[in-house]
Parts: structure tokens; sequence; C-alpha cells
């Protein structure tokens, strides 16, 4: 397996205020599989998927990426980790706001050995007739795009999405999740994307539903549906 | 009434108001930004406060001493008494004349003491410490040159073969400031002090020394500057009229020894008070920039608290209290510093200067409008102005952090250079005010540092061009025509005082006019046969009158009040004063002095001159003496320009570039998210700052020359003589280094700042 995770914990807080998050996590995710974690507020998917990140610390447990555990790295090969293997998308973007599109997306090529090329990607995107604006100047579909095209200009191996449709609208949804398809198919990248919109297990190879800090279930979808077919 | 309306708000709820408590927290949130603004404010009131106490404490002292006193309206000297006809016939002018005889004596190493005789009518003595002598072997000294030649009360000091006593310290309303001569550039304290002894004592000197001055006291004492100019002239016609051969002549106006405290003050005043302004100034952007910040800060806060139902005037009310809290504080602790630390510092500057009766610190209103009540108005006015202007978009984007304008135009395309270049590129751009600020913030402080620096090279440089370009090694000016058996190496010449009019000072300057013999081996490249009945200018005097070759400038005799058109041919390298040549036969006619007059000696060698034949001889000595003077004088004032400019330096680094990285907190959480290092995003975020403090120290550079150019045009106003502005090299790097220096102290807390950011603060901003 490409991901592993073993009796994964997180506490919060000491003393009598420690709480414990994540109670005990194990599972795996393939290469080029898209997984989607689903669960109500505070059932520890978003700390599921920082862990995974590497923002935050392991407190008990192991995840294993591509072989190799996360839980003894310092500081700077966690940022290595990240660098190498990781993109991140956000509910809210998170553009830098003083950055043209274009430069918001060189701030990951510039991380990269190997990176997509970067006028073909924006192309990919959408985004050619965009390229020059500042993020205050486009539409929310739009800077979502620039988002996950930063996220991808790096060819990560994992894709580490966080409510990525949450601040959209239904048409610009649908957009986003066909180009995380699309991106999962033409680049073989493991997605895993956090939500509250239930309708996305459809696209998934692997469905988790988080409750309590512990996995409720977990299935593998055999009747996949496209991104562009999606309802809800 | 509107029920909508809720006036107890503004009228008794204050204290109930919640959001006052986030006033404390707001403050140990950015208690560094807020402790540099109270840091800046406090040292800048407590020199302009304790500097404007002194200033005018000092002013009320010296002209109350001058009326008590009884200072006199001019003086005039002769190589002989002048006779009682003559004197008769100037007090029926209106005025009383009054012997004030004295002899220089040489004293200590090298030092000269000019000793008078008991005053009883004119320039009465004050005595601050001690008594005045009482019998024979007794002096009192001029307070200053006792205490900068190290002499105490008690202590003997001797005066030609006699050892006196040293009774007491006085000061000599008609010696406020040790002027030697007149037409010294600068006051002498090492050198040149004053004394008074008994009159028996006095009548013991020998005769040969002695200068018969005297001073004269108008009799109306309503006169106008004009009535006393007018008077002060019809005086010398009458002296001169009346046989006195006339040495000196000169104004209480234009006498420096008495007039240029004045004049000093009257320029330090204005002085402080424009630096005081231009930080005000400066202030004033940094309050606007602060509170812009505060507001993109808290902007989802603004946002809920209007869409709660709080007024704009409530958040101005709330966002205002806090800078006005603090500049208050401030202004009220630099007052404390100003009126109780300050005044000992700032009194050392001029009584370690100057020879001033004893002065008393009082409130003194001005002071406290200028630097508590304008600075708390400057940061109301401002923060009103910024926060009405931003608070008026709507709370919605306020809530969506969407405070600037939509253009909807494309950014501004970079250059084809690199992502990281082009990085920086943004960063500076978007903090461009702060940069601005910045840079205006150094200029300031470079000025400064550049102004308190460049003193002693400049001084230095002077002294060896006076060095470079001195005529002989020795002059020696004579009492009356004198042959020489021996005539050595010596050469002849006629100098003569003229006055011309100065139009930048507004006021005539003493010139002195050398009459050359016209194959001068003292002065090389004047070419009198091809002059056409011009005159040379020295360097000096022509860079500082402006005046141009072939313009015709006007002399006046101070004297008979003659006027005299002379044409400038060419200039002269001669740095030690403010002087014209010309063949010395044509000076004697033009003055209808005989052909064959001539009054003074040059000579390599040195001569053997009869002392009473001797009016002065100059030597390589004085030139030391006058060069320790200025140093000293301009050199105590170099640590506080140099504290006050580093000051500034780090004041404005912490508070200006600590914005830039609060503004991009955020980003730079998400940054390391991203996988970037520590190591690089200081070299997105700081190094674009880094780079922005050196291009900017480095722009300084030329407006900080240019700067000194201009304020050394009024420095020079003040003195009797002309300086090249000199700057060498090695004090541009000083600036440039200790700017830099400055800015790594503080780039030091930024790299730990930016070291600190978690990442966990990207995944709490959820909007």
């Amino acid at each position: 397996m490409y991901l592993e995770i073993r009796n994964l914990k997180k506490y919060y807080g000491e003393g009598e205020s420690r709480t414990e998050v994540l109670k005990g996590i194990s599972c795996s995710i393939g290469k080029g599989q898209i997984c989607v974690l689903l669960g109500p507020s505070g059932s520890g998917k978003s700390t599921l998927l920082n862990m995974i990140g590497g923002i935050e610390k392991i407190d008990e447990g192991e995840i294993i990426v591509d072989g190799k555990p996360l839980a003894n790295l310092e500081k700077r090969e966690l940022s290595r980790y990240r660098r190498n293997e990781l993109g991140f998308v956000f509910q809210f973007y998170n553009l830098v706001p003083n950055l043209t599109v274009k430069e918001n997306i060189e701030v990951c090529e510039y991380l990269s050995k190997s990176p997509l090329p970067i006028d073909e990607l924006i192309k990919t995107l959408g985004l050619w007739e965009h390229k020059d604006k500042f993020p205050n100047q486009l539409s929310g579909g739009q800077q979502q795009r620039c988002a996950i095209g930063r996220a991808l200009v790096k060819n990560p191996g994992i894709l580490l999405c966080d409510e990525p449709t949450g601040a959209l609208d239904y048409k610009t949804s649908k957009e986003i999740l066909e180009l995380i398809e699309t991106v999962n198919k033409k680049f073989n990248t493991t997605i895993i994307i956090v939500t509250h919109n239930d309708a996305i297990k459809n696209m998934a190879h692997k469905v988790m539903k988080l409750h309590d800090g512990m996995i409720k279930k977990e299935y593998i979808n055999e009747s996949l549906v496209s991104a562009g077919d999606l309802e809800w | 009434m509107n029920p909508w309306c809720q006036p107890e708000i503004w009228s008794g709820s204050y204290m109930r108001n919640p959001l006052n408590k986030r006033l404390n927290r707001e403050l140990k949130h950015n208690f560094g930004r807020y402790t540099a603004i109270a840091l800046m404010l406090i040292v800048t009131i407590a020199l302009v406060s304790g500097f404007l106490v002194v200033a005018d404490g000092v002013r009320t002292a010296f002209e109350d001493n001058r009326t008590s006193c009884k200072v006199e309206d001019g003086l005039f000297s002769s190589y002989y008494p002048v006779s009682e006809a003559a004197l008769e016939k100037a007090e029926r002018l209106g005025l009383s004349v009054y012997e004030n005889y004295y002899i220089d004596a040489d004293v200590l190493k090298n030092a000269t003491l000019r000793i008078y005789k008991e005053r009883e009518n004119i320039n009465l003595v004050t005595v601050m410490e001690g008594r005045l002598p009482a019998e024979g072997k007794e002096v009192a000294l001029e307070r200053l040159f006792a205490e900068t030649n190290g002499l105490e009360i008690g202590d003997d000091i001797s005066i030609g073969n006699t050892k006196m006593k040293i009774t007491g310290f006085i000061s000599l309303p008609d010696y406020s400031s040790l002027f030697k001569k007149n037409t010294d550039i600068m006051m002498d304290t090492f050198y040149f002090g004053v004394a008074v002894v008994t009159n028996e004592t006095f009548a013991s000197f020998s005769e040969n020394g002695l200068i018969y001055n005297y001073s004269y006291y108008f009799d109306k004492r309503d006169l106008s500057d004009k009535e006393k100019r007018d008077l002060s002239e019809e005086l010398s016609k009458t002296l001169v009229l009346n046989g006195v051969q006339l040495t000196n002549f000169c104004t209480a106006e234009k006498n420096q020894s008495i007039s240029f405290v004045e004049e000093d003050m009257g320029s330090d005043i204005p002085m402080i008070k424009v630096f005081f302004y231009i930080i005000l100034g400066i202030m004033a952007f940094v309050f606007a920039i602060v509170i812009n910040s505060t507001i993109e800060e808290e902007a989802a806060v603004i946002g809920t608290l209007l869409a709660s139902g709080y007024t704009k005037g409530e958040l101005i009310f709330h966002y205002i209290s806090l800078p006005v809290w603090i500049t208050f504080i401030s202004g009220a602790a630099g007052n404390l510093i100003g009126y109780t630390v300050m005044p000992d510092i700032f009194k050392g500057l001029y009584y370690g200067s100057y020879s001033l009766p004893p002065m008393k610190v009082a409130f003194n209103a001005e002071a406290f409008l200028l630097t508590t009540v304008l600075p708390i108005a400057v940061m109301v006015v401002i923060n009103l102005f910024a926060l009405n202007s931003r608070l008026s978009i709507s709370p919605l984007r306020f809530l969506r952090r969407d405070l600037k304008k939509h253009s909807g135009k494309r950014a501004g395309r970079l250059p084809d250079i690199s992502f990281i270049s082009r990085f920086r590129l943004r960063i500076i751009f978007q903090n461009k005010g702060s940069y601005i600020t910045l840079f205006f913030g150094m200029l300031f402080a470079s000025f400064i540092l550049m102004f308190g620096l460049c003193m002693t090279p400049m001084i230095t440089h002077y002294m060896d061009e006076i060095k470079a370009s001195a005529v002989s090694e020795n002059q020696y000016i004579l009492k009356l025509p004198v042959e020489l058996e021996n005539k050595e190496d010596s050469e002849k010449f006629t100098l003569y005082p003229l006055e011309t009019y100065y139009r930048l000072a507004g006021k005539d300057i003493e010139v002195s006019v050398y009459g050359i013999s016209e194959n001068s081996s003292y002065f090389k490249g004047l070419d009198f046969a091809a002059d056409e009945g011009g005159v040379y200018f020295s360097d000096g005097l022509a860079k500082k009158t402006g005046a141009e070759i072939g313009e015709v400038v006007s002399f006046t005799d101070p004297y008979s009040q003659e006027k005299y058109e002379l044409k400038v041919v060419g200039t002269y390298d001669y740095a030690a004063g403010l002087a014209v040549f010309m063949e010395n036969t044509r000076l004697n006619n033009l003055l209808d002095l005989g052909n064959d007059y001539f009054n003074g000696y040059f000579s390599n060698k040195g001569l053997n001159i009869d002392e009473k034949y001797l009016a002065a001889a100059i030597n390589s000595k004085d030139l030391v003496k006058a060069g320790d003077q200025m140093l000293s004088s301009f050199g105590q004032m170099a640590p506080i320009f140099t504290i006050a400019a580093i000051l500034i330096y780090m004041a404005l680094m912490y508070i200006l570039t600590k914005i830039v990285i609060d503004r991009n907190a955020v980003n730079i959480s998400f940054m390391k998210v991203f996988g970037y290092e520590d190591k690089e995003i200081r070299k997105l975020y700081l190094n674009a700052t880094t780079i922005t403090v050196i291009a900017s120290l480095i722009l300084t550079l030329p407006l900080v020359y240019a700067g000194i150019k201009e304020s050394f045009v009024i420095v020079l106003m003040k003195i009797s003589g002309y300086l090249d502005i000199y700057i060498p090299l090695y004090l541009y790097l000083i600036i440039v280094a200790a700017g830099i220096l400055s800015y790594f102290v503080i780039n030091f807390f930024h790299i730990r700042r930016v070291n600190k950011i978690e990442m966990s603060l990207a995944l709490k901003d959820k909007e």
C-alpha cells in the first residue's frame, strides 16, 4: 500500500482537559486511489488529514508513506516530505493575495525538482486568461482552480483536499471535482478528500466514515460514478 | 427619540463597554510595536522639551543679566589713550564712554588671559562662585576658562612673573562667548579667558601690553536698531575726526563675544523645532500605517461588530483609545524626563560653551504645547482620518476581508526575472507605504548621524587646508609702520578691515583686506599687473558671499563709513579667513594711507619686533588652538546625534518592518505547510525588507549630502569664516554600516518571529 496508517492516536490539551481526538485509526490507501473521508464536525477527519500532511504531530501510532514512517521525522525532514510528496487544497483557497495566479502557482513550482510545465497546467486549469490577475479579481471557482494548480504543479504523490468544494456553488463544485478526477487519472495521484458532502463518496475508490475519532465504516466503492454525473 | 439611537454608549457606559477589555490584550499582543512607538516619542519629547526648557531659561537669564549688568552698546580701542576732549565730544552725541582697559597676559601653556580692572559702571561682573579679589595678588577668573583648564578656587595662577590666588569664578556680560578677536572663526574656551583684578593690581601691570579699550553706553535706552547703528557710526566718525587712531570699533550687535550666544540660540531653537516637526511628521505616517495594519488584522472582528450593531463612531473610539493613551503617557513620561534629567545635559552643552549667568528651570508652556498637546492632536487627527475612511465600507466586505478597492485591471507585469525576485518585488509593492515611510525615516536618521559625525573631519580638513594655503609661518601686525634693522625673510604688507554685506545672513561681515607687494615671494600666482585695478577674493570669501569673477562688490570702512567698490578679478587659495588681496600701493592710495604705508610683516623664520610696536603676532600655534576649540565644541554634539540616529533607525525599522511580517503571518504559515523551510521563508519575506533597507540607506546618501550642504549654509552664517563641505568617503560607509547594523539587530528579532509562526495559524484561519 502507498499509504498505511496504524493505530493512530491524537490528543489535545493536558491533564484533566486532555481530549483524545483520534482513538486508534488504522487504514491503508493504494497508489492512485481517491479516498473520501466523511463524518460530522469534530469527528477527527481534518485532524487525520493534517497528520497525514505532517502538520500535526503524531502522538501514538504510525503513518507510513511509500514505505517511509513519518512519526520520528525532524522538522526539516517533515518540510522535505511535504515539499516532495504532498499537495494541499483548502476550503478557502488560501492564495497569497499579492501574487498573481501564475505567481501563486510558482510558489510551489519553486519547491519541486521536476515540476509540471506551468503554462500547460494553467491552460488545463482554464486559467490562461486570468494568469496575470490577483486572487481578489477572480471568482471562487477560479481561485480554487488556482489553488489546485498550486498543489499539482509539484506533481505530488498525494493530494490532500480539505473541503475543496465547501465554499463553492453546485455548478462550480462539480467542475472542481471533475478537475480533481482528471488529475487523478492523468497523473495517477493519490487523492484524499475531506468533505461533508455525502455525494462525493460516489467518485471515490475508497470511503471512510469517521465518528468520534474512530473509523465507523470503511469500504471500497464498487460502482464508481464520474464527477460530472454526481448529484446532490 | 429614535429608539435605535443609544446615546448612553457615548455618555455613560464607556467603562462598561466590553470592547475596552480588548485594549489590554491588544497592548500585550503588539507590545513590541507600542513599546517602540512609545520609546521614540518619549525620547523625542524628552529631548525637545528638555532643550526648549533650558534654552528658554538660558535666554531669560542672559537677557536679564544684560540689563542688570549694564552690558555695553559698543566698544572702541586705540593704541594710545583717547584724549579727554575727544571723549567729551563723543559723549555729547548722547552716550557715556567708560574706560575698560585690559592687558592680554600669557598664562598656563599657550593660553591668553585678558585681565580687566574692577568694573563699577559698565559690563558688571556676576560672581558665580567664590568672591571678587579684594587685595593684590588675587584674581577672579571667568568660570568656563577655569573649568576647561582644571583650575579651582584657591589655586594659584602665574601671570607674568607673579603668582596670583584665584578667589572666585565670574561671568562677564561682554564675554558671554569667549572670542579673543572678533574676526575669530570660533570662540576659544581652552586658550582664552577673562579675569578681573583690583584696580591697584591692574595699575601695577606694564603699560607695554595695555590696550586702551573703551565701552560706550547710549543715554536713551529705547533706541531702535537703526538709531543705534546710526549713533555708533556717528561716534566712530567723531572719534576719527578728533584724531583718535582707532584699532577697533565694534557695536554690541557685531561683537561676537556679546551677540554670538543670542545668534546661536536664535538658530538652535528653530533647529530643534524643525527636528521635532520632522520626527512628528514621520510618526504621523507611522501612526497611519499602524492603524491601517490594525484594521487589516482586525477586519473580521470589525465586520462582526458592525454587523452586530456597533456604530462606526463606537469603533473609531475603540480603535483610537490605545494609540491616544500611549501618546499621552509618552508625552507625560517625556516631559518628566525633559524637566528632570535633560536640563543637566543641555545646561552642560550651553555652560560648557558659553560664559553665562545662572539659570532656573521653569515650566515652559510652548514646550508643553509642542511636545505633548501637538503629538496627541496629530495622533487623533491621523487616526480619525484613517479610521473614518477605512470604516466606511460595508460590514460584509470586512467579513470577507475585502478591504481593497477593485480595479478590475490586471496586476502590473513584472520583468522576466526569477520567481524569488518577483516574489520579493510583490512584497515590496504590498508594503510600499511602510517602506516609503522607512526611507524618509532613515533619510532623516542618516542626516542626523552625518551631521554629528562630519564636523570632526570637516574641521580637521579645514585646518589642513589652512596649513596648506598658509602664506607664511608668521604674520606680525604692527601698531605703526616700523622698519626693521634685520629684515631676514620679511615682506611688508598693509592690512585693513573692511566690511561687506552678507546677503544670506542679512548682515555685514568683516573682511581682512591685504595690500601685498607687487612681486611678493609669499603670494604665488597673483598677477597684480594684469588685475586691471581689481582684487582677488580668498576662496572662502568668494564661496561664502557667492561673488563671481567680474562682479563689483561693495565694501565699507567700519570706522569712517567710506564706501568702496572693488571688482573681483580672481580667487586665491587662502583658507585662514575671509580676505581680499590687492597690490599694496593701490590699497594705501584707496584708503589714503600714503604710498609707503604698511602695518605688517610676513615672515617664515620669525622676526624680533619690540612688543610696544606689536599689535598682534599670529603663528601656527593659533591655528592649533582654533582647531582644538572647534573640535571640542562640535565634538560634544556627536554622541547625542549618533544616539538619536540609531534610535530612529531601530525604532522605525522595528515598527515598520514588523508590519510586513504581521500582515503576511498567515501566508508564511501556509508556506510552511507547502514545505518551505524557515531559511527559504526568510529569503522570501525578510530579504525583501533587507534589500529595501540597504537600497534605501544607499539612496539616502546623495540626499543626505545635499541636506548637509544646505544646512551648512545656515551653520556658516553664524561663523565669521568659511568651511568647505568635506565629507570623507568613510563617513558614508559608517552611515550605511550603522543603518545595516541597526537593521540586523532588528532582523534578529524578526527571524525569531518568523521561525515561531506555526502551521496551525494557517489551519485556524478559516475566514
